[in-house]
């Protein structure tokens, strides 16, 4: 028995398409809502209005201090008891986005704490309200700070996804491990998935670097 | 009418007492130059006008309006108070012809054609506008501080407020930024000026007023206060600065 | 569901199935205790020669470092389980958990430990050698206790997420809090009940460590030391 098969490896990736696809979906489609979700978390938890503070604050530690595995296992067998049905794929976002803007949201907290308290006062003294002030003046700034600690939410997003098999969903991981059950050759099988991976993740250590440089240039 | 009236007011940190009981009045086209020695409540006093510190006590109106009641009103007063701060403040991330048209196109909702042709022509006043397209840390002192200016001025306001402006620049860019607030005190701005500058005070001052520990202690116009200081407060003051 | 003594309520419900949640907890505590043990030896031993001016030595740590942080936890467990048997090292599913947890976190507390001591600039380093210390007096009273300003911090939080990391073991059927939980509660049908208290059981090892951290983020920030 060879080591290593060629032929099985290169007639393995076409499995992993529809795969990649799905991946490819949730990691787009959680990364947006869930950056909107933790700017607004973090923008309660700096301005506390009372009653939303505590519950964003509540909101964040649950969903820190929980695996993600767990959380999936709530929605998606507790869902269907309060009537409520969804698909796999919606659960999978549902769970995914709320995790990721839980821990996105301290990273954009700090952003925008660390914007000096002069650039607030420069925006409403030219009459600009707290929405415009947000978004022209202080979170461009706040995002361009946190681009390192931002993309290792982002390598810890699409490593995260992985586990989307307990509920049923036809991830990257999944799909190597049933094709090494069904081919018996389980190095050609989680070879395409290491390298669908690392070729996710890699390139956003070395993005990280060169928008770390370019933007913080014209920083604060 | 006066364009700005300030009613016995009060503002303390704490226990720290910066502006204690203070009444003033600013008149239209007036340039009044507040000054005093360090820890006097000038600043405090001069960001009570745009709202950046809210008094305790006393009332502060700003063109017939009040600007510590209603807070919609504060933001209205705001497009017409320009303010420009120590430590200019300019958006790092946009470059200087976004810093200036911000503003306009935002809160007095002009064209951004207009607005771009203001900022244009503002620069050009201030001989800036080779850096219309550079950014804020490309600039030197002198050069961020005036593009400040033109940035609260792009607002068209009816009122300037300038808050030690030339405390942080080097000595050589202090004059260019002195020859442009002197410039629009004779194109008629009305301008309250908290400064150490009493070159300019004497120059384009109409009233000097005196403070100390966040009471008015004397106020008149520069002849007078330069040449004959009433209050031994006063006095002590222009003594040591004798011979500016 | 059968009825147990207690009725069928939240309290009846919970008194049935706490025993066996609270054993699987316990085994979870197992894994992480063994591979916190050894993930922290590889990234105190990795981590200190890193340094080193060998090629050599520094490349192969930095290969390991990109490979365990760029892939996800569950690939680097099943590559331990499903594919070495392939090439006859054969591990049973608990060690083969331990294993994987171990080399996965110990990539990141390498990088850590290694991300710290570099950070203490060149020219402690220098003095040091200036007053002729060796490279083991050094390192321990010079540039170790600085860097743990630098170290603790970020450690604490990596540590959470290897907590959290355990439940992933529940995919190759090991007997941890998850796989347990999920068990009972396809027998009882009471997600909430018993997730609830699945939750708990980590939050209530997370939620403090969390606050560790953010103790010891605060505290550094007032002994910065500037070199």
């Amino acid at each position: 028995m060879s080591i290593f098969s060629w032929r099985v490896f290169l007639n393995s990736w076409p499995e992993f398409v529809p795969a990649v696809g799905l991946s490819v979906q949730i990691w787009t489609v959680t990364f947006g809502l869930s950056t909107v979700l933790a700017t607004l978390l973090a923008i309660i938890r700096i301005y506390r209005p009372l009653i939303l503070y505590w519950m964003a604050s509540f909101f964040i530690q649950i969903f820190r201090s929980t695996p993600l595995i767990i959380q999936l296992y709530f929605f998606y067998f507790g869902l269907p008891h309060l009537g409520i049905m969804m698909s796999e794929m919606q659960v999978g976002l549902l769970a995914v986005t709320l995790i990721n803007a839980a821990f996105s949201a301290e990273i954009i907290r700090v952003g925008i704490e660390a914007i000096h308290r002069t650039q607030f006062e420069a925006a409403y003294a030219l009459g600009l309200t707290f929405f415009d002030t947000m978004r022209y003046v202080i979170l461009p700034q706040a995002f361009r700070k946190i681009i390192p600690p931002l993309t290792g939410q982002v390598t810890l997003l699409i490593k995260g996804t992985a586990v989307l098999s307990v509920i049923a969903l036809r991830e990257v991981t999944e799909t190597a491990r049933a094709l090494a059950v069904w081919t018996f050759r389980p190095l050609e099988s989680f070879l395409p998935a290491i390298i669908i991976y690392l070729a996710a993740t890699l390139p956003l250590f070395f993005i990280s670097k060169v928008l770390e440089r370019r933007w913080a240039r014209h920083g604060a | 009418m006066s364009v700005v009236e300030i009613k016995n007011v009060t503002k303390s940190f704490g226990s720290l007492q910066a502006v204690v009981d203070v009444t003033l009045s600013v008149e239209k086209k007036e340039t009044v130059i507040i000054c005093g020695p360090s820890g006097a409540g000038k600043s405090t006093l001069l960001r009570c006008i745009n709202g950046l510190e809210r008094p305790r006590q006393g009332e502060v109106w700003v063109d017939n309006v009040e600007i510590t009641g209603d807070k919609a009103n504060l933001r209205e007063a705001r497009k017409e108070i320009g303010i420009v701060f120590q430590s200019f403040n300019l958006f790092p991330h946009m470059n200087v012809l976004n810093n200036l048209i911000l503003g306009p196109t935002k809160v007095r909702r002009v064209t951004k054609a207009d607005a771009i042709s203001k900022a244009r022509e503002l620069l050009e006043r201030m001989g800036l506008i080779e850096k219309i397209d550079a950014y804020p840390d490309e600039l030197s002192g002198g050069q961020a501080q005036r593009v400040a200016i033109a940035r609260a001025l792009a607002m068209d306001p009816k009122l300037m407020l300038f808050d030690e402006a030339t405390s942080a620049l080097d000595p050589e860019m202090i004059k260019d930024v002195l020859d442009v607030m002197a410039d629009l005190s004779n194109r008629g701005m009305t301008m309250i000026v908290v400064t150490h500058e009493m070159g300019f005070a004497k120059a384009a001052a109409n009233r000097v007023v005196f403070m100390v520990d966040g009471r008015i202690v004397e106020e008149a116009s520069p002849e007078v206060f330069f040449q004959s200081p009433q209050d031994p407060r006063s006095q002590h003051f222009v003594n040591q600065i004798i011979g500016i | 569901m059968e009825p147990s003594a207690y009725g069928s309520g939240f309290w009846g419900v919970s008194a049935k199935i706490l025993p066996i949640l609270l054993r699987g907890f316990a085994n979870t505590l197992s894994y992480y205790a063994w591979s916190l043990l050894i993930g922290l030896m590889i990234g105190a031993v990795l981590g200190l020669i890193s340094s080193s001016r060998l090629r050599v030595v520094r490349y192969p740590i930095i290969v390991y470092i990109y490979i365990m942080r760029g892939l996800p936890f569950l690939i680097i467990l099943f590559v331990i389980y499903h594919v070495l048997p392939y090439f006859g090292v054969t591990f049973s599913a608990t060690y083969a958990g331990i294993l994987a947890l171990s080399i996965h976190s110990g990539a990141y507390y390498t990088e850590i430990i290694r991300g710290g001591i570099e950070s203490i600039h060149t020219s402690q380093r220098e003095a040091a050698i200036a007053l002729g210390l060796s490279y083991f007096h050094r390192m321990l009273y010079v540039i170790v206790p600085q860097a743990m300003r630098l170290i603790l911090p970020p450690l604490a939080g990596q540590m959470v997420l290897h907590f959290k990391d355990t439940a992933v073991l529940s995919l190759i059927a090991v007997p941890d809090v998850t796989t347990v939980g999920r068990q009972v509660m396809q027998a009882n049908r009471q997600p909430f009940i018993v997730f609830g208290w699945v939750a708990a059981f980590y939050a209530a090892i997370c939620y403090p460590m969390l606050k560790l951290a953010l103790l010891l983020e605060n505290r550094l920030k007032h002994s910065q030391v500037r070199s």
